[in-house]
């Protein structure tokens, strides 16, 4: 062991912090070498006066009280102490940080929840109900939903008390192809959400055509191309289709689109009025009947 | 914690604990409450998570001697730069029995002197008689560092004696 290194080691050797080994080194180096031998003793004194000072220092009379000693022999659950690590962070710094937190966490949680809040604040609703109503102007006004009576395509005015209208607006390419397909009026529930004024059609289970009908599905409009001469019959409008109909007594589809161009108009109606506009179209674009007239008289020769 | 188990700590470790925080602090109100905050905290610790309770002890005490001090800055500078508190010299000892008393008094002024890192080494080592691993434990720090830290603080203060003395 050097000199240096046996200067490093009193603290050590004092203390008993020491292993045998280098306790066997130093004490072999301690007898070699006076200086450090001089060092220690002096070093050594110092550590006992010094302990002797600490340990004598009168200080004050150190206990604790009775009422403390009785809090730690207590029942745990009596003490209440804050093991928090944020304990020493002031009161109102914490009450900040959680408010900052909330807002944080509600941000980011709003956009996952609004469906959810949306729906409990706006419950879906059915509408699924006979009416009497002549126009679908009447119906619309009973949609609560702004966009939802907007959104309405046909609510046919029936003539008939048994009858039942329906409000629907798919918003699906299938749901459309089923409204022209089939061929049977049933009545159809529909479920409107208030949230956003979506309408969906309520069907019982996945749509089953037969022979080219939809036999389940809930679906009360249908849509058909028909032939017009819109000139023979002097219509130029809108205005004018409504006025024709009304002179032969049929009542105006909901929606009616004319093409004047191909003079054909298409109509979106329920199955009931739409075989009354077929009887009605045939009967129009029937072939003129035969008038009687006299013949061209015969020129002699 | 067993109420049996934390009775017999009590009676052995209130005394050193007591003054342990009373050098931190200097006060003994302020010592008091460390002391208790750490044995009702060792109560409501579940069973065998402390497993050495005398070493929890002195680290819970040092922490929240650090943590009253910290509250208090100034207070704490105060405190730590007289740690333990510094006394005066008498003006003139020439009896013997006397010297020794001066010889006490001088080394507790040197003491004073040290930084408190290194007073609280010492204190610990000489006066609480720990070992090298349990002042690592209490200070929060490697135990060659406390080795290191005690030699430093023992050469620093024989030094400034042997000035002092020499005087």
């Amino acid at each position: 062991m050097k000199c240096a290194n046996c200067e490093k080691a009193f603290t050590d050797y004092l203390s008993g912090e020491m292993n045998p080994e280098r306790t066997a080194k130093f004490e072999a180096h301690l007898e070699k070498c006076k200086k450090c031998r001089d060092e220690f003793k002096d070093f050594k004194k110092t550590w006992a006066k010094l302990a002797d000072a600490l340990n004598s220092e009168k200080l004050p009379e150190l206990k604790l009280e009775c009422s403390q000693r009785k809090k730690i022999l207590d029942k745990p659950a009596s003490a209440k102490i804050s093991t928090s690590k944020f304990k020493h962070y002031p009161t109102t710094l914490k009450f900040a940080a959680a408010i900052i937190l909330g807002v944080f966490i509600g941000l980011i949680a709003m956009p996952l929840f609004r469906k959810q809040i949306a729906r409990e604040a706006f419950p879906r609703r059915y509408i699924h109900y006979k009416t009497t109503e002549k126009s679908y102007e009447a119906v619309k006004r009973k949609m609560m939903h702004p966009k939802a009576a907007s959104e309405l395509r046909t609510a046919i005015p029936i003539a008939s008390k048994k009858s039942s209208v329906s409000v629907i607006k798919s918003k699906t390419d299938a749901a459309e192809k089923e409204i022209i397909e089939c061929e049977e009026p049933v009545a159809a529930p529909v479920l409107v959400n208030e949230s956003n004024g979506n309408i969906q059609v309520i069907r019982k289970g996945k749509p089953q055509y037969k022979n080219g009908i939809c036999a389940n599905a809930e679906i009360t409009e249908l849509k058909k191309v028909y032939f017009l001469d819109f000139s023979r019959n002097n219509i130029k409008s809108e205005k004018d289709f409504e006025a024709f109909l009304k002179k032969h007594n049929m009542p105006m589809p909901s929606r009616v689109k004319l093409d004047f161009k191909e003079n054909k108009v298409t109509i979106h109606a329920c199955p009931e009025m739409m075989r009354n506009l077929d009887e009605f179209f045939k009967k129009i674009n029937a072939p003129a009947q035969k008038l009687d007239m006299p013949e061209p008289e015969q020129k002699k020769i | 914690m067993q109420r049996d188990k934390l009775t017999l700590l009590l009676a052995e470790l209130e005394a050193p604990l007591l003054r342990y925080a009373w050098r931190f602090l200097q006060n003994e109100a302020s010592a008091k409450d460390a002391v208790q905050e750490a044995f009702i905290q060792l109560s409501i610790q579940r069973p065998g998570k402390v497993i050495h309770a005398k070493a929890w002890l002195y680290r819970t005490v040092h922490n929240k001697c650090v943590n009253m001090l910290r509250k208090n800055f100034r207070r704490r500078e105060t405190v730590l730069n007289s740690f333990p508190a510094a006394t005066a010299l008498p003006a003139s000892a020439p009896d013997a029995g006397l010297k020794h008393d001066e010889t006490q008094l001088l080394l507790r002024r040197c003491f004073a002197q040290l930084t408190p890192r290194e007073r609280e080494v010492i204190a610990l080592k000489i006066e609480h008689n720990k070992s090298y691993r349990e002042i690592s434990d209490v200070m929060h720090i490697s135990v060659s560092n406390v080795g290191f830290i005690l030699h430093k603080a023992m050469k620093q203060l024989k030094r400034k004696f042997n000035e002092e003395y020499a005087k």
